[in-house]
Parts: structure tokens; C-alpha cells; sequence
């Protein structure tokens, strides 16, 4: 086992402890990766056996009920055959992803406007309070009324979720911008405009970073609550029509596929998160 | 220019007081002071004695309750933007690199990209940071952190310099290589310097004058000429008979204003 120490020479060279603990580390999240994927796979190997047609022995609970992987993976199948999968989460993506970012540029832009002005905020602030506290699903039939049963309505009710969340995000993180700072660029002549553009948007940028985190998820239970509502098209409407014809491994596809767009979705605003904030130091 | 007999700054019969909770809290009191062109001033008292505010008034952040501010013989109302100013803490952006803060106010001035970037250098260079220019303040050590602070002043080259405590939380030989620098690019620019401080050493190694504050309310009790010639050697000067008569001298003004406040 020690033939390189016993050379000559070579006993000097010796892995560093920082070396040691980076391939410990790596050690574990291989470990950890490993358990999970061995998790899911007997997970869903697990509802394949107990579920299936009733009344046939062995089974434990009746297929109508649950489903079973093999029959949500026909039915996807199904739908990618037929054209119509692509298509849904093409419409519902789109919309979500609109919606939000039309939400979230009325919540910076307004919770900037607040956030600098104190006397337009005490102003503002019991009326946003009161709208915010409206369910929001109640101003659906509103919406339709306003926006037709099409996208608009859908694209309403997804902005209405994410306005206030990234308003209150951005509100919140303008305003506890260290005033030293802000006097300090005064001081080195920067203008009105510099100086909360180098200064009051950044350091907000933290608070704005998790209001998108936490809307985004909201944007999509918006947009397919808003297709099952009324529609005739995206995930919401495949989800519903599944239901509506007892096709219980439609409606498993349909969550399914909701899943991997909510991961996605949730992965992707990580990504940006990691990438504006990269100057924070790594917590381990 | 003419402006030779004009002092750069004048604090004319000064009270400042802030609304401290329910009462009234007289910060400074009855402040006559006169600070010359190119001099370096260090100002030195207890902790809590207005120290500060004496800067604060300088820059125009704050405006005082009675008396007047002149700054080169006009009062200072709004900003005063010709000063750079040192402060206490640290008040680097965190999302910007070393390099990036030293180049934040030439970017606020409208200075030229390749200009920029040149005096960013230079000034890196000075301070001794050049080597990491590209590192977030997350991971600069305190003393690093204290010399970005400074580069980002002294590269847009202020006429004045307001300086509160800079070298405070540094240890003793960082501190005496920073006491340095400063000096050294203090003589090569005609820049005048407030300097506060409340190490009585560092005061007068430091300063052309050396001015004593009382606490409650702050007040100047003492105004002393340091008559050591410059260049200063800063090591050799602690030997100094004159350093010591002057450090014991103050001192003995200094430390009845410290026990009374404890």
C-alpha cells in the first residue's frame, strides 16, 4: 500500500486537508444522490405492485384509485401521440412565465417608488394591504369578465399573485438600504439616478431574489388553476378533462408533468439566485 | 490663486444637539476651530465626546443647531461634495469586487472607462491591494478592507479628507504600515486631512496640530502645535523627547476627560 511513500523523495507529497475534506464531501453527496434515486425507484416500483385492476388477488388497492406508473407512462405517451401534451405545457409555461415576469416588473417598479418615497408609502400602504388581502381565485369571474375566457384572464390572475409578493419583496429590501451608504455615493457627487442604481437596487436585491423564489411557484398554481377554472387548453385543461372522464392515469400525467415544471421552474430562479448573489460568501 | 489665505474649513461658534429619545442631547458645544490648507488635523477625546460630529458637519450631513460651517469661506448648506470621507465603519458595497468599489465613485463622475481603470490601479497599487483587485469585500481581512476603503477615496482626489477612526480595529503593525501610507500620500498631494482618532500616539505622529476634546458636551479644551518636521519617521519619533513631553502633556489633559466619563 505505501510503495509512493517508501520512494525516495516522494513521502513528502501528501493529499492536504482541505483535499481530504473536499473528496469526504464528495463521498457523501454521492452517497446521499444514490439513497434517493434508490428511494424513487422503489417508491414507484412499489405502487406498480400493490396497484391494479379490482378484484384481482394480490392486489392491494384498486387501480381506478391511483393509477399505476406503467399506465401514466401510456398515458403520456398518449398524449405525445395525439400532438396534445406538448402543446399544453407549451401554453402553460408560456403563460406562467409571462405572467410572472409582468407581475414581477409592476412589483419592482411600484415597490421602488414606495420604498424611495416614505410619504407616497404611508399613502399607499393600507390600500395595498387591503387588495392584497382579497382571495385572489375571487377575482376570477372579474378577470373573465374583463379578459374573456382566453389568456387574458389567466395572465391576470397569475400577475395579481405575483405583484404583490415581489412588491412587498422589493419594498422591504429599498427601504432597509443602509442610509450611510446612500450618503456616501451622495457625497462622491453621484446623482439621484446612481445613486440607487448602484446602490439602493442592489442591496435589494437579496429581498427581491426570494420574493421571485416564493412567487414563482404561486405563478403556476395561479395559471393552472386558472386553466381548470375555464380553458380549453394547457395542463389545467388536460388535468380537468382526465377527471371529468375518470381517466385516472391522465390525471396522474397531467400532476406529473406539473411536478417537472414546478422543479424546473423553481431550479431555473436558483440559477439566477446563485448568479446575482455570487459575491455572498458560501455558507457551508 | 488667492485662495492661499482663505482657510479651508471654519467652525464658527458651534452647538449641535440631537433629540435623544425624550431629551435633548447636546453632541458639541461652543466649537471655534479653523483648519488650514494642506494641514493635517487630528482631532482626539474619549469615545462619545462629538468627535464624529465635528466630520459630519464638515461633509454637510448633518447642519449645525447654532453657529456656522464655513467651508473655504462659504457656508456649507447642502452636501459639501468636495470632501471624501473615511468612515467608521465599513461601508464598502459587498456585490462589488475590491477593484469595482475603488472605481464606484469615478463611475459616478462620468471618469472615461480606460481612465478608470488606470487610476483604479494606481490607487490599488498605493494601498499595497493590487494583487486583489478581484476579491468581494466577503473576503478581504479587516486590515484589506480598511485600505479599499481608503483607495476609494483617495482615488477621485478630494481636496479634503475626512478620516473618523480609520485605523481603529487594526492591529499595531498593520496600523503603523497604514499610518504610513497615508502620510506618504498625504505629502505628495496637497490634500487637507481631519483626522479622529483616540489613540493619543497615532495623534500626534500624525498631525501638523492636534486638537483635545472634553466630553459632556464636546468641547475643545486644547489646540496643540506638533512642531515634529516632516518627513516623520514614525518609528524613531516614539524615542522622541519632544514626542514624549508633547504625549505626556496631552495626556494628562486627556485622561481626567476619560475617567469622567467611566
Amino acid at each position: 500500500m505505501n510503495t509512493v511513500a517508501a520512494k525516495p523523495g516522494a513521502a513528502t507529497v501528501a493529499p492536504s486537508v482541505s483535499a481530504l475534506a473536499r473528496q469526504a464531501r464528495r463521498r457523501r453527496r454521492i452517497a446521499i444522490l444514490m439513497i434517493q434515486i434508490a428511494l424513487a425507484i422503489g417508491a414507484l416500483v412499489f405502487w406498480e405492485w400493490a396497484a391494479g385492476p379490482r378484484n384481482t388477488p394480490g392486489i392491494l388497492i384498486d387501480e381506478f384509485y391511483i393509477s399505476r406508473p406503467t399506465l401514466v407512462w401510456d398515458a403520456l405517451r398518449r398524449w405525445t401521440t395525439e400532438g396534445v401534451l406538448w402543446i399544453s405545457i407549451y401554453y402553460t409555461f408560456e403563460t406562467t412565465v409571462l405572467g410572472f415576469i409582468i407581475g414581477t416588473a409592476m412589483g419592482l417598479v411600484i415597490g421602488f417608488i414606495l420604498g424611495v418615497n416614505p410619504f407616497l408609502a404611508s399613502i399607499f400602504q393600507p390600500f395595498i394591504n387591503a387588495l392584497y388581502s382579497i382571495p385572489r381565485l375571487a377575482l376570477v369571474p372579474l378577470f373573465m369578465l374583463w379578459f374573456g375566457i382566453g389568456i387574458g384572464s389567466k395572465l391576470a390572475l397569475v400577475v395579481s399573485v405575483v405583484f404583490f409578493l415581489v412588491f412587498f419583496a422589493t419594498f422591504t429590501g429599498v427601504k432597509d438600504v443602509d442610509q450611510e451608504l446612500l450618503n456616501k455615493l451622495r457625497l462622491m457627487r453621484a446623482n439621484w439616478w446612481s445613486v440607487h442604481l448602484k446602490v439602493t437596487l442592489p442591496a435589494a436585491t437579496t429581498f427581491i431574489i426570494s420574493g421571485l423564489s416564493i412567487s414563482l411557484p404561486y405563478a403556476l398554481v395561479a395559471q393552472v388553476t386558472a386553466e381548470m377554472l375555464s380553458s380549453n387548453r394547457g395542463m389545467g385543461y388536460l388535468l380537468i378533462r382526465s377527471s371529468s372522464q375518470f381517466y385516472t392515469p391522465g390525471v396522474f400525467a397531467a400532476i406529473t408533468v406539473l411536478m417537472v415544471m414546478g422543479v424546473a421552474l423553481t431550479w431555473s430562479i436558483q440559477l439566477l439566485e446563485n448568479w446575482l448573489l455570487r459575491w455572498k460568501p458560501k455558507a457551508h | 490663486m488667492a485662495s492661499a489665505g482663505v482657510p479651508q474649513l471654519e467652525y464658527k461658534s458651534i452647538r449641535h444637539q440631537f433629540v435623544d429619545g425624550e431629551r435633548d442631547f447636546v453632541a458639541v458645544d461652543g466649537i471655534e476651530l479653523t483648519v488650514r490648507q494642506g494641514e493635517f488635523l487630528c482631532i482626539i477625546g474619549p469615545s462619545g465626546c462629538g468627535k464624529s460630529t465635528l466630520l459630519n458637519l464638515a461633509a454637510g450631513l448633518i447642519h449645525p443647531t447654532e453657529g456656522t460651517v464655513l467651508y473655504r469661506g462659504a457656508q456649507v448648506r447642502g452636501l459639501n461634495t468636495d470632501v471624501g470621507y473615511v468612515t467608521q465603519r465599513d461601508t464598502l458595497l459587498p456585490w462589488r469586487t475590491a477593484a469595482r468599489n475603488v472605481s464606484l465613485p469615478l463611475e459616478v463622475q462620468g471618469v472615461p472607462e480606460a481612465e478608470r481603470k488606470e487610476r483604479v490601479e494606481r490607487v490599488l497599487e498605493l494601498v499595497g491591494l493590487h494583487k486583489r483587485g478581484n476579491r468581494y469585500p466577503s473576503q478581504l481581512s479587516g486590515g484589506m478592507l480598511k485600505r479599499t476603503a481608503l483607495a476609494q477615496i483617495l482615488v477621485y482626489e478630494p481636496t479634503t479628507l475626512l478620516m473618523d477612526e480609520p485605523f481603529g480595529a487594526l492591529d499595531a503593525q498593520l496600523r503603523m504600515s497604514l499610518q504610513r501610507e497615508l502620510l506618504e500620500i498625504w505629502g505628495r498631494k496637497s490634500q487637507t486631512v481631519l483626522f479622529v482618532t483616540h489613540d493619543l500616539e497615532e495623534a500626534i505622529l500624525m498631525g501638523d496640530r492636534v486638537v483635545v476634546f472634553g466630553a459632556n458636551p464636546g468641547r475643545i479644551i486644547h489646540v496643540e502645535e506638533v512642531a515634529l518636521e516632516r518627513p516623520r519617521d514614525l518609528v524613531a519619533l516614539r524615542a522622541d523627547p519632544r514626542f514624549t513631553s508633547t504625549w505626556e502633556r496631552l495626556w494628562s489633559l486627556l485622561a481626567p476627560q476619560i475617567t469622567e466619563k467611566e
